[in-house]
């Protein structure tokens, strides 16, 4: 059985070997996915206690031994996560044809976007129920998104735009790049003053050292951002338990008004950009015919399947308006302050345009990746990987050889609960996680050193594994095994003793 | 005995509020109703009058840093693009621009060279008076922006004294 895990990883990798080949415009993701999910599903069942919280995963792999069987799944893991991304990033900079020169433009109008995701919504079952049940989920969503925005701003203190004793629920910080992108680009516009805006070298650039001809030019972007906030702040004060609010939680103040211009942004698709029917001149008329199904797609999907995928320069232009006209409201009504902000703030033509004409991904795959790349399951995956590489870059690691099979250990702790052990120190100092594509069994990818004792039994079956076989497959693969069995067992034996 | 208070109360020096930031210190003079703020949108410091006619005025303070001796011809003859710029941001905010402050600089009580220049907009019914400060304090430049609405006249006198007040001796 061990030669049939080896022999479905091997498929597996050729078959990743395969699509990195044949993966234009993004084709070999959905593949790539499934397999990493499946895999990802039987580690998460037969690696990990069940329940684990991902904070406790790293002491989990110190005090317990890590079995070959697991090893190989996270190599494996840990190989097709890294293809995912790099086959995301391909397709993200093949799509990215904001500056017209993309070369192969297979994605479509980034309005493609929203019409995808509203195909998970069943014509007729947007009901009242489900848009409030999808709104009170997405309270906790876009603080999280807001906090992962916060993160990727750089130049800026993180602790001024989070609040201290803020802690996100269920919140997969750091992960989630798409989403970021998207709170990070509104709080670039809101927030990401004179950081960069008085920059010498472009001063020096733009010929102002020697003169101050170009000055005003150059002092621009300060002179809008301050104008801009000074205005919001100024209105904000009309209001006094607003303005106390504002100065005396401003993070937490920015979180609601995050989650206003999330709601503004949905309203405005609904009613402005993606109108169903109009009655009067589109854009200008008013809307009779909404897209109300956007309320049905969670803020999470909405964000990462579409809106991250918004120019920056779309959002550039309508935070000022947003902060000047609406901050009151914002902060006042939060995450439902949408329809009233529509009736206050115009948004510009040029915006509507730009998202029209905008060339984003749109593909399935993307879409589902990025959903993947937020999973609960990936952030365990992950936490793993991480917690591994960090015990074996800093702890003694041996493999034990045990009846059970082969073993990882990496403390005293978990030596002691493995019982008639013949210790292999490991004689290489791993000091990462990628390992090939066939190199993923302990004694190709490691330098074992002697053992005193072997152990005989080969690994266990890994049941998850063998599910996803056919009957038939299964059959074949037990004579096979039977047939390897032996000849496994002297192979190993070898190896070690060498 | 009340004139003595009163004269004591008359005599006492202004206390200079320090806006510090990294090795930076600037110092203006402190009133005590107004409310001092940092961090506001990324404004280091902002300092808030007491609300009047239903709102309150602001004036920021930013050390950009950024060692340079601004040329006041340069930007004298130049204010037209400072007037461009900001009828762009105004379409951008759905404000209306009504005129211009124009440019004009002078040194304030600590003897350091100050580049005002403004606008006057209308935005929401409501008309606004705003004013930028450049000032060149020793090698830096300092930011300082006001604004305030059209009626609320009295505070623009109160922006002058801070600005006059402004100090960096904490810049080096």
């Amino acid at each position: 059985m061990k030669f049939l895990i080896l022999f479905i990883l091997i498929l597996t990798a050729f078959n990743a070997f395969a699509s990195e080949k044949d993966c234009k415009d993004g084709k070999c993701l959905p593949r790539l996915l499934r397999k990493v999910r499946i895999i990802s599903e039987i580690y998460r069942a037969e690696c990990i206690p069940k329940n684990m919280k991902v904070s406790d995963i790293e002491n989990y792999h110190k005090e317990h031994p890590l079995t070959e069987q697991c090893w190989r799944y996270i190599s494996e893991i840990n190989y097709l996560d890294d293809e995912i991304t790099k086959q995301q990033a391909l397709l993200d900079a093949q799509s990215s044809c904001e500056n017209g020169d993309c070369k192969n433009p297979v994605v479509k109008p980034f309005f493609a976007n929203i019409e995808d995701l509203l195909k998970a919504v069943p014509a007729n079952t947007c009901t009242e129920k489900k848009k409030e049940r999808v709104w009170k989920k997405c309270g906790e969503d876009l603080k999280c998104i807001f906090v992962a925005g916060a993160l990727g701003i750089s130049g800026y203190s993180f602790e001024k735009l989070i609040p201290k004793d803020y802690q996100p629920k269920r919140c997969n910080l750091g992960d989630d790049s798409c989403s970021s992108k998207f709170a990070g680009a509104f709080l670039s516009s809101a927030m990401h003053f004179f950081s960069g805006v008085w920059d010498l070298t472009k001063m020096i650039g733009e010929g102002i050292a020697n003169g101050s001809k170009k000055f005003w030019h150059w002092a621009t972007r300060a002179e809008d951002h301050s104008s801009t906030s000074q205005l919001a702040l100024a209105k904000a004060s009309e209001d006094p338990g607003i303005f106390k609010q504002l100065i005396t939680d401003f993070p937490g103040t920015m979180m609601k008004i995050f989650s206003a211009f999330y709601d503004y942004i949905v309203t405005w698709f609904k009613e402005d950009v993606f109108c169903k029917k109009w009655s009067g001149k589109p854009h200008v008329g008013k809307c009779i015919r909404p897209l109300d199904d956007i309320e049905c797609v969670g803020c999470k999907t909405l964000i990462t399947g579409s809106l991250c995928s918004l120019p920056g320069t779309v959002i550039a232009e309508i935070v000022p308006a947003f902060i000047s006209g609406g901050i009151t409201a914002a902060i006042k009504h939060g995450a439902t302050a949408g329809s009233k902000l529509a009736r206050v703030i115009k948004t510009s033509n040029v915006a509507r345009t730009i998202v029209k004409s905008s060339k984003t991904i749109a593909t399935g795959a993307s879409i589902t990746s990025k959903s993947y790349r937020l999973s609960k399951l990936r952030a365990i995956t992950q936490s793993s990987i991480k917690a591994l590489k960090h015990l074996s870059a800093t702890s003694k690691t041996y493999i034990a050889s045990t009846k059970a099979g082969k073993a990882m250990v990496f403390s005293k702790k978990a030596l002691k609960s493995t019982t008639e052990i013949a210790l292999l120190p490991v004689d290489n100092a791993m000091t990462g996680f990628a390992y090939k594509a066939g190199a993923r069994s302990f004694d190709k990818a490691l330098m074992l050193g002697k053992a005193s004792n072997i152990g005989e039994q080969p690994l266990n079956v890994s049941r998850g594994l063998l599910k996803l076989l056919s009957p038939s497959m299964r059959s074949a693969h037990e004579t096979e095994k039977v047939r390897e069995k032996d000849k496994e067992k002297v192979e190993t034996k070898k190896a070690l003793k060498q | 005995m009340w004139k003595l208070i009163l004269i004591l109360f008359i005599s006492l020096p202004v206390h200079a509020l320090e806006l510090k930031r990294n090795n930076s210190v600037v110092t203006i003079d402190e009133l005590p109703d107004w409310t001092l703020s940092k961090d506001l949108f990324g404004i280091p410091f902002i300092y808030f009058s007491p609300e009047q006619n239903g709102q309150r005025s602001n004036i920021s303070f930013t050390d950009t840093e950024v060692e340079f001796k601004l040329n006041p011809n340069d930007l004298q003859s130049t204010q037209e693009t400072y007037q461009s710029n900001k009828r762009a941001w105004a379409t951008q905010v759905n404000a209306k621009p009504i005129s211009f402050i124009p440019f004009e600089t002078f040194k304030n009580k600590k003897g350091h060279q100050v580049h005002k220049i403004g606008f006057n907009y209308e935005h929401e019914g409501k008309r606004y008076v705003e004013s930028s400060y450049y000032i060149n304090c020793h090698k830096k430049i300092i930011f300082s922006k006001s604004l305030r609405l059209k009626e609320n006249s009295s505070h623009e006198s109160l922006f002058s004294d801070f600005i006059h007040s402004l100090d960096c001796g904490g810049v080096k």
